[in-house]
């Protein structure tokens, strides 16, 4: 680097007016710059909104375990055992009764019949005994014996004690037992009893041909034609056969309110401030503060504000809503800065011109003052929220909703202060203040079904896209608020 | 917060010293990275380059020289490596071109002499321009410049004139200095 001997006036003039120019890069460089040489930030945010949708999903998987899943895991231990038979889903079958309770008189149970003894105390010694279903048995539930073909290659059958499948004394199907039929039953029921009292296994392997579906069936299906569950058995499991189910048809309409208690938080770029204006130090009051980052400079705190709305949905598909309705909405944050005495403070506005200087007057200084106090930037806005919600997951009564809106928003009053262009001073900011703006929401929720409404709770997050201030005034101050929201939906009939 | 602890703050790796470095010496920087840039996005990540070989290296600093002449340094030589990874080279553009050279006024802002000056070194092709930037600016001289853009000597030599030649030409035609007289009353030309 030793070339001083040969400048010229050229590169004496470049030097003396380029080298000490200033640029004033992005704040987003520093964030680059900073994650690269220590590592990236973790945002505390996201690992609650990542909890709280895992557990919402652990929550809502265990609540909501289909009946037919514990069937089948109650088949696959029964597969341990080649002399089984897998079991079915006695309640969503829409066959249930065709399937299990005709032909699964038990010869136990006529036994009991036949001999009138206590139907509670059923004698299951040396059977084998397998839970299919889980009924109350303090309900006239009487435990049967459930005959079975077991084998498709040897002409025998096995006698198998199925314990919780229930035939109430004096109900439908036992009423179409014939006397004939039932002491053939008891006969073989007995016969089957001594096996199974000498060798367990031996009693597997005894077969019977029992036509019993033949015998039994059509009585239950009369009773399944007849549609009435006049039994009281059939009453008690409040057993609604699906062809009878006539639902009202649901308008695609609901509505619902919601309340979303927030913290609002700021984010300040002064790029355009330090390109237009730091690079013109006569044309502006520049301070030494624009050197650093605007929002090391500032000292805000988040307040607490609130939304309130009314929401209008209609289904656009079983999942997917449109959603629409107005918001009213609080957000505040505060601004910590000092009283001091009442100072000419200017503030700089770009425009086509160029830079325009508006002096103003601030009782606030933002360095030092007489005593410390605290300005509120607040503004009440109204806004038309315009968006989606998705049933990420549907159960009977929990399930998960994620749902994203627009929101044109106008702001109906407002007291803000602004900080000078020399960093400085607050003053007031309302004449410039952006009355309509843009902000978006996004939130996933946790819903639960009570009745005709559904509830949800969950976290949000509200952005708001265009500055503040006007495009004149060089900071730019973008808001974002999370929150909670808590709201239920009404379907419409 | 003075340069040494700043520097001693680096050594520790302490983020507010780094980000107090940074917002010491990152405008001066950012407006090296410029003139040598094709736009602002590619100077801010030349930038962005740049401070992280600052952080990364600071243990390589010895207190021989100034520091923001090895921080600049390091910028320097990040821009040049920058350009060369991304072939932006175009060399042996002939004098005759800067005839041709249209200055567009709406390309120079008219904030203020300095950054309109810049402008005018960006409109020069990036193998005078940046020959320009290292020789006049950031003064090296031309057998470093040939070792740092592989080339020889003597072509950044009169890469160099073309360079001044051709910048002198837009600075008379954007009027910021005007045409000089005779051969030595540049200083005196200088539009006030």
């Amino acid at each position: 680097m030793g070339n001083d001997m040969y400048q010229d006036e050229l590169e004496q003039f470049l030097q003396d007016e380029v080298k000490d120019h200033r640029m004033y890069p992005s704040d987003k460089i520093w964030r680059n710059i900073n994650a690269e040489v220590n590592g990236h930030q973790r945002w505390p945010a996201l690992s609650f909104i990542s909890l709280f949708i895992i557990s919402a999903l652990t929550v809502s998987t265990l609540l909501n375990i289909n009946p037919s899943q514990k069937l089948l895991k109650a088949n696959s231990l029964r597969q341990a055992d080649p002399k089984k038979l897998p079991l079915q889903d006695l309640k969503h079958s829409p066959n249930d009764f065709n399937a299990t309770a005709p032909s699964d008189l038990t010869a136990n149970t006529i036994a009991n019949l036949k001999r009138k003894g206590n139907p509670l105390e059923p004698d299951f010694t040396g059977l084998e005994e397998t839970p299919v279903i889980a009924l109350d048995f303090s309900k006239r539930a009487e435990p049967i014996t459930v005959l079975k073909t077991q084998s498709a290659h040897s002409n025998k059958q096995a006698l198998v004690q199925e314990t919780a499948i229930v035939i109430p004394m004096g109900s439908l199907a036992s009423k179409e037992l014939s006397i004939e039929k039932l002491n053939f039953l008891a006969e073989m029921n007995d016969q089957a009893t001594m096996s199974a009292g000498n060798t367990t296994t031996e009693s597997h392997d005894q077969e019977v041909v029992l036509p019993t579906e033949q015998t039994v069936e059509p009585a239950a299906t009369k009773a399944i034609k007849d549609q009435q569950p006049t039994d009281q058995f059939l009453q008690d499991f409040a057993y609604v056969p699906p062809t009878r189910i006539e639902k009202g048809k649901n308008s695609k309409f609901g509505f619902g309110f919601f309340i979303t208690p927030s913290t609002s938080y700021r984010r300040l770029t002064d790029d355009k401030a330090k390109d237009l204006l730091g690079a013109a130090p006569a044309s502006a009051p520049v301070g030494l503060n624009y050197t650093t980052d605007v929002n090391s400079i500032v000292r805000h705190k988040p307040a607490v504000g609130l939304e309130l709305g009314f929401a209008v949905l209609y289904n656009m598909s079983n999942r997917l809503k449109f959603k629409t309705g107005i918001q009213f909405n609080t957000r505040q944050y505060y601004i910590e800065t000092f009283q001091a005495s009442t100072d000419i403070t200017t503030i700089s506005l770009v425009n086509n011109r160029g830079v325009e200087n508006m002096s103003v007057f601030s009782p606030y200084n933002n360095n030092n003052g007489y005593k410390s106090t605290q300005l509120d930037n607040k503004m009440y806005q109204v806004s038309i929220p315009i968006g989606f919600q998705y049933d990420v997951i549907q159960g009977r009564k929990l399930g998960i909703t994620a749902e994203a809106s627009i929101q044109p928003t106008f702001t109906l009053n407002k007291s803000l202060y602004l900080l000078s262009t020399d960093y400085k001073h607050y003053a007031n900011g309302n004449s410039l203040m952006r009355k309509w703006n843009i902000n978006s929401a996004v939130g996933i929720n946790l819903t639960y079904k009570t009745g005709a409404y559904q509830w949800y709770l969950g976290p949000q997050a509200r952005f708001q896209h265009l500055p503040t201030y006007s495009n004149k005034y060089p900071i730019t101050e973008y808001l974002m608020d999370y929150g909670i929201r808590l709201g239920f939906i009404k379907q419409l009939k | 917060m003075t340069e040494q602890a700043i520097i001693a703050g680096c050594l520790q790796n302490d983020v507010a010293a780094q980000r107090e470095l940074y917002n010491r010496y990152s405008p001066k920087m950012l407006s090296v990275c410029y003139r040598f840039a094709q736009s602002r996005e590619d100077g801010e990540d030349m930038l962005q380059e740049g401070f992280i070989k600052v952080f990364t290296q600071m243990h390589t600093f010895q207190n021989k020289g100034a520091f923001e002449g090895w921080i600049r340094r390091i910028i320097v030589h990040t821009c040049i490596n920058f350009l060369k990874k991304h072939k932006k080279f175009n060399e042996s553009v002939d004098l005759a071109y800067a005839d041709y050279i249209q200055v567009k006024e709406e390309t120079v802002p008219s904030i203020m002499q300095a950054r309109q000056i810049i402008e005018c070194i960006r409109l020069l092709p990036l193998g005078y321009r940046t020959v320009l930037n290292l020789y006049a600016l950031e003064g090296y001289s031309h057998k470093e410049i040939g070792q740092m853009l592989d080339i020889e000597e003597s072509t950044s030599r009169s890469q160099y004139t073309r360079a001044k030649s051709m910048l002198e030409n837009i600075l008379i035609r954007k009027q910021i200095i005007e045409q000089p007289k005779t051969e030595f009353n540049w200083l005196a030309s200088i539009k006030k």
